[in-house]
């Protein structure tokens, strides 16, 4: 019976990022923040005051002032403007460094967090898609803190001080300029949620749109030699046309509600005239209390302008930040709380009734073997019989559906993580290079490596035959920026890596396929020495690259079918013996026996 | 943890970078790439710019109604007067509205078809590139071309465009309005406007600096995660995480350090600004007041001046807002530029050679010498004649320069000297779609696109019928593991392939090859080193039947796939230095038959002794 998973007991964790998580990451900067707002608060008064200072003036002139008094009152105006400016100074530096730090930390967050989460997740998102979440969707939230503190305070003080202001000259004509430049803000409201949907999908499509150039580009040698380059244009035009459709759907809902406050001002202020000339005929209002309803008007509606603004940000944030969530969620594959550490690997290792399902498929099929510490072993089988898939589980790029694998007697999912994988030095099928110089390739993380150890990896590997080819030799930049390398270059960089690793475990998945059968075989030879106190794992095809292992499997459609020495396998005429038959008829040309017999025994 | 030298090389690549990027383009090439796409518009800016004026004039009107109101009604106490001004005013509004929503409206819909058609020709533009531009752009930065600048250009076509010509003509408008009114007061209001000028023309070129800089982070922070995102089982196998983790911080850091530049020099500017127009307003109200009293003015005239000069102010101040917006936009726009401008050194001759792309193609290499890098030759002058219908195989140690034949063939590149031929003519002298339909390069680790089996087979050609899909799949015997996948032809595989083996993509890749070039020289580029020797027992009768009709260029390890052969070429070293049958070549005793007698010993080692022994005895005995 198959054991159970302990992990998979455990429900997976997604921290929801949502607004109080935001809020975390402005807490970390609130001293930037407060001074802000308070350079808000600080504008805002400054703001409402000038043209309170700037009827009075007008009334003074109005009832003949002298020249001095004149003077005296416009630079107390000024006096006040050069407040404002240090105030509006204030906001947009201290909200700068708000937003900015903010969106940095997020980044930072985001991308320690995706640096532990598993292949599986990989799989579900597309590049393209996840670089577009993590530049375009984290800008908005940037957008939204940007506003907030740079017009958040001043536009809410704006409102309460002129309010005040106002009311202290008319009180009804206040409430009726208010009331009616409510309308507009509650349009703007109700478009914040409205809209939210649509403005997802605009930020859907540009990700579609990205994976879409990701995937193109990445495969554009195939589309080139199949010729198919006016096809994947008519691709992107769809794509491309869609997104013009929902951003015009969407601009066209929104831009009418950004333009609604200037109109309801506009129209306010004709209501302010013909009630404050009813007013001013009374002699309850003098033309400089008008000056200051005209100017206010402005400010009003610019500052309820912002509020809504500011809420339509909040409503778009909110969808980002749903889109990030998946983003932010705990690795199923990680090291348990009590995780035990893993310092001196033997390198024995025991697959116990393994099984993996990967979607609605059984790769892997009850699978038990043992392998001791220091042995040489080899897996065999057709292609896509589930080799790689047994091998990543040791590594824990998957963990297995059902059974267990265990290295030196515990379970790999109580070993520390980083322990379990720096035990394994493993080349993969396909091998990845960074942009960066060759010998940071080989490397990896430690630069503590002396120059000994890498030259010897690099002979070993045979890197070093095509070192005079490269322009600067090891510092050559290869990866995506730099020098292409071919296939079986590539691999032994790979191998090379592997080797500097010094793990206790080795695995090479079909790490020499591309490499020629020459130097092939100077490198397995070499390797022999390498793997001598190591366990390994070899999964090729060539006969000769597995028959000399201590003892090897052979897998098909994910059972194990076979096990034993070469020699064993090839006495039972299974699969391995067919491989092995197959191979020899192939390879040895029976005609030419002789002839060859004659020049391996001169 | 990083060495200090490795740090200074990284610093010199960039500045490399910075030197090539700060060759300035000029505005004039730039505006006039922006032309390019805006002007089959024409009738649609010309409408946008007639209701700009109207919008702007209307829009001018309410301050003077409201001076009209206060210097004659509500002076006199005639309430009467006032009814028609106020009729003026409040019909003026909703046309305002109109007028103002309908030149969003066009001009949007304008922005938004010449950015599709941009963003479109960009894509093309860069799918015509040849390879040695892909092997040296990361995908990121590709992407982020495509998404992030295209997006700042959004802006400024959909949105800052308005705002700006608004802005210009209402400041127009305004000082001209004034001067009109009363030039004295006009002359005190405008006082302020040259220092704001001379100011904006100051901060220009730093903004514009700061801006494409941060430009170019972006760029390298999307390249960044996309080689980060493609490599983290690397990453993660390899414990790199640290590293990675210090890299991505440092460009984050720098991409928020060059944020933070942009808001210092903004942030002063605007603050500057912000500054003149309250210098602006009290010189208003003093020369006002002055005038009032002494006379040249009118209250009523200093109330509308008020708000002329602030919505003078207004227009700047939003001018401002833009700017940053606008310089970003302008320095999108000549990363856009730029990489129109990269054009292909790959492209068809002006008069191209016909070609019968149905007939079986016979290949010429005359002394090709070639290489990627300057000083590094990877082909040595190479000679060959490949008849139509022949297979050849070629084997030699990696780096011998197999692969750059392949690619030398396709025209992925171009040789350094000699001349590559197909059927007499040179791969220059034919039309890239002739030469593609003519020779076709299945890769090594062949690329997925995301999307089903089926998509990936038809590969963005709607003229695929399915029946010619599952035919191609059952001769490269991919159709054995598609048909036992769950949805068949519709499985949907991950990004990258990651729900299929190397092999089977390889697989997958034979199939497409099939479909897509029925008659084309074929050139398997290591196309089944990972596949099991079953599978590839079922292939080789395949291809049997695939290259009875073609000629074909395999290049491959295994001995068991080169044996068959009409012909095997060994390279070194960037020449060939074998060239015969299998045979042939074992008689020579050269590097073949070396190759070959250690495989074989390695194989059938005891199987070869006993042969061989009774061949001795036999030899011995005769």
């Amino acid at each position: 019976m198959a054991v159970k998973t302990a992990t998979q007991s455990t429900p997976v964790s997604v921290p929801q990022a949502d607004m109080h998580w935001l809020w975390g990451f402005v807490k970390h900067h609130r001293g930037a923040a407060i001074a802000s707002i308070l350079s808000g608060v600080l504008g805002g008064f400054a703001g409402a005051g000038a043209p309170y200072l700037i009827g009075i003036i007008i009334d003074n002139v109005g009832e003949g002032i002298t020249r001095n008094q004149l003077l005296a009152d416009i630079g107390l105006l000024i006096f006040i403007g050069a407040i404002s400016v240090v105030a509006f100074f204030g906001q947009r530096y201290f909200s700068g460094t708000v937003a900015y730090s903010v969106t940095y930390d997020i980044q930072i967050k985001i991308f320690d967090n995706m640096l532990t989460l598993e292949q599986d997740f990989y799989h579900r998102y597309p590049t393209g898609d996840l670089i577009s979440r993590m530049h375009s969707d984290i800008t908005t939230i940037w957008r939204l803190l940007a506003l907030t503190f740079t017009r958040g305070g001043v536009a809410i003080t704006t409102l309460i001080v002129t309010f005040f202001l106002l009311g202290m000259t008319s009180l009804p004509l206040t409430i009726l300029v208010f009331m009616v430049l409510a309308i507009s803000t509650f349009f703007q409201l109700r478009a914040g949620i409205v809209l939210r949907p649509v403005f997802e999908k605009v930020q859907d499509q540009a990700g579609v749109m990205s994976a879409f150039v990701q995937d193109v580009v990445s495969g554009v040698q195939t589309v080139k030699t199949s010729g198919k380059e006016d096809g994947a244009a008519t691709k992107f035009r769809e794509e491309n046309m869609q997104y013009r459709q929902d951003w015009l759907y969407f601009r066209r809902r929104n831009e009418p509600i950004g333009m609604l406050p200037n109109l309801i001002s506009e129209a306010t202020a004709g209501l302010v005239v013909v009630a404050g000339g009813v007013l001013a005929l009374n002699g309850d209002l003098t033309i400089g209390n008008f000056a200051q309803f005209l100017i206010y008007l402005n400010l009003i509606s610019n500052a309820l302008l912002i509020v809504g603004m500011i809420y339509q940000r909040y409503q778009q944030t909110l969808g980002v930040l749903d889109r990030l969530t998946p983003l932010l969620q705990d690795a199923t594959i990680a090291s348990k709380q009590d995780a035990s550490p893993l310092s001196q690997p033997k390198g024995e290792i025991t697959f116990e009734n393994v099984s993996l399902d990967l979607g609605d498929a059984r790769l892997l099929n009850n699978i038990s073997l043992t392998i001791p510490a220091g042995a040489t072993v080899a897996l065999v089988g057709p292609t896509g019989s589930g080799k790689s898939l047994l091998v990543s589980l040791l590594a824990r790029v998957y963990d297995p559906t059902e059974g267990r694998i265990l290295v030196d007697g515990q379970d790999i999912r109580d070993l520390d993580l980083d322990d379990l994988r720096a035990a394994i030095a493993y080349v993969p099928q396909t091998t990845f290079l960074f942009s960066q110089p060759l010998h940071r390739n080989v490397r990896m993380t430690k630069n503590t490596i002396s120059d000994e150890e890498l030259d010897r990896a690099i002979h070993i590997s045979r890197v070093s035959n095509d070192l005079e080819q490269l322009p600067h030799g090891m510092d050559t930049l290869v990866g995506e920026k730099g020098v292409m390398l071919s296939g079986g270059q590539k691999q032994r960089v790979a191998i090379a890596r592997a080797i500097l690793r010094n793990s206790a475990i080795l695995v090479l998945d079909d790490a020499l396929s591309s490499v020629d059968t020459h130097t092939a075989a100077d490198i397995l030879g070499e390797l022999r020495h390498v793997v001598q106190n190591r366990t390994s794992i070899i999964i090729a095809h060539r006969i000769a690259t597995v028959k000399d292992a201590d003892y090897i499997y052979v897998l098909d459609y994910g059972t194990l079918t076979e096990e034993g020495t070469h020699k064993d396998l090839v006495e039972k005429g299974g699969l391995y013996a067919s491989m092995v038959q197959r191979e020899l008829s192939t390879e040895i040309d029976i005609e030419n026996i002789g002839e060859v017999g004659h020049a391996i025994s001169e | 943890m990083r060495s200090v030298s490795d740090d200074r090389w990284e610093k010199q690549e960039l500045d490399k970078e910075f030197r090539q990027q700060s060759e300035d383009l000029s505005d004039r090439y730039l505006i006039f790439m922006l032309l390019r796409f805006v002007a089959p518009f024409w009738r649609q800016l010309i409408a946008v710019f007639v209701m700009l004026l109207i919008v702007t004039g209307l829009s001018l009107l309410p301050p003077y109604l409201i001076q009209i109101a206060v210097d004659g009604p509500i002076t006199n106490g005639d309430m009467q007067g006032l009814i028609p001004i106020a009729i003026v005013y409040f019909t003026s509004i909703p046309a305002l509205f109109v007028l103002r929503f309908g030149q969003i409206y066009l001009l949007q819909t304008v922005g938004q078809d010449a950015l599709v058609e941009m963003r479109q020709a960009l894509f093309e533009h860069i799918l015509k590139q040849d390879m040695r531009f892909f092997n040296k752009t990361p995908v990121g930065l590709i992407v982020a071309r495509l998404s992030n600048d295209i997006e700042a250009l959004t802006e400024l076509l959909s949105t800052s465009i308005v705002i700006i010509a608004t802005n210009l003509v209402t400041l127009i408008g305004i000082i001209g309005v004034m001067l009109v009114l009363n030039w004295r007061l006009a002359l005190i209001s405008l006082a302020v406007m040259p220092v704001i000028l001379l100011a904006s023309i100051y901060f220009r070129g730093k903004i514009r600096e700061v801006s494409s800089r941060m430009h170019r982070i972006i760029g390298e922070y999307q390249a960044f995660l996309n080689e980060q995102f493609n490599g983290m089982l690397i990453v993660q196998l390899f414990n790199r995480q640290m590293i990675s983790a210090e890299e991505f911080d440092d460009i984050s850091s720098r991409y928020r350090q060059s944020r933070m530049d942009l808001r210092d020099s903004f942030t002063v500017y605007a603050s500057f600004l912000q500054f003149m127009t309250s210098v602006g307003m009290a010189l208003v109200l003093y020369g006002g007041g002055e005038g009032v009293l002494a006379g040249w003015a009118t209250l009523g005239m200093l109330l509308s001046f008020i708000q002329y000069s602030q919505r003078s102010f207004q227009p700047i101040l939003q001018l401002t807002d833009q700017f940053a917006q606008i310089q970003s936009a302008l320095s999108a726009g000549e990363r856009i530029a730029r990489m129109l401008q990269v054009e292909p050194q790959i492209v068809d001759p002006a008069e191209p050679a016909t070609l019968d792309t149905t007939r079986t193609h016979a290949i010429t290499l005359d002394n090709v010498h070639f290489e990627y890098e300057d000083n590094t030759p990877v082909l040595r002058g190479v000679s060959l004649e490949i008849l139509a219908g022949q297979r050849v195989a070629i084997v030699g140690a990696t780096g011998a320069g197999k692969t750059s034949l392949a690619g030398l063939l396709a025209r992925f590149y171009d040789v350094n000297e000699g001349r590559v031929m197909i059927d007499g003519v040179d791969v220059r002298d034919m039309t890239l779609d002739d030469l593609r339909r003519c020779v076709m390069v299945v890769p090594q680790s062949p690329y997925c696109f995301h999307g089903t089996i089926a998509e990936n087979l038809m590969l963005f050609d709607k003229t695929v019928t399915y029946e010619r899909m599952v035919s191609a799949a059952q001769v490269a015997r991919a159709s054995r593991f598609i048909e036992r996948l769950p949805d068949q032809y519709d499985y949907q595989l991950l990004p990258g392939g990651a729900n299929l083996s190397e092999g089977e993509r390889q697989l997958l890749a034979l199939a497409r090859a099939l479909i897509h070039n029925p008659h084309s020289i074929l050139v398997l580029d290591e196309a089944t080193s990972n596949i099991d020797t079953e599978t590839e027992k079922y292939i080789q009768e395949g291809l049997e039947h695939i290259l009875k009709n073609r000629t074909s260029l395999i290049i491959a390890h295994r001995l068991s796939t080169v044996r068959d052969a009409d012909r095997i070429l060994v390279m070194k070293a960037g020449q060939v230095v074998e060239d015969g049958t299998h045979e042939e070549l074992l008689t020579l005793g050269g590097v073949y038959a070396e190759l070959y007698r250690r495989q074989f010993e390695e194989v059938g080692l005891e199987v070869a002794k006993v042969h061989s022994e009774t061949a001795l005895k036999e030899h011995s005995a005769s």
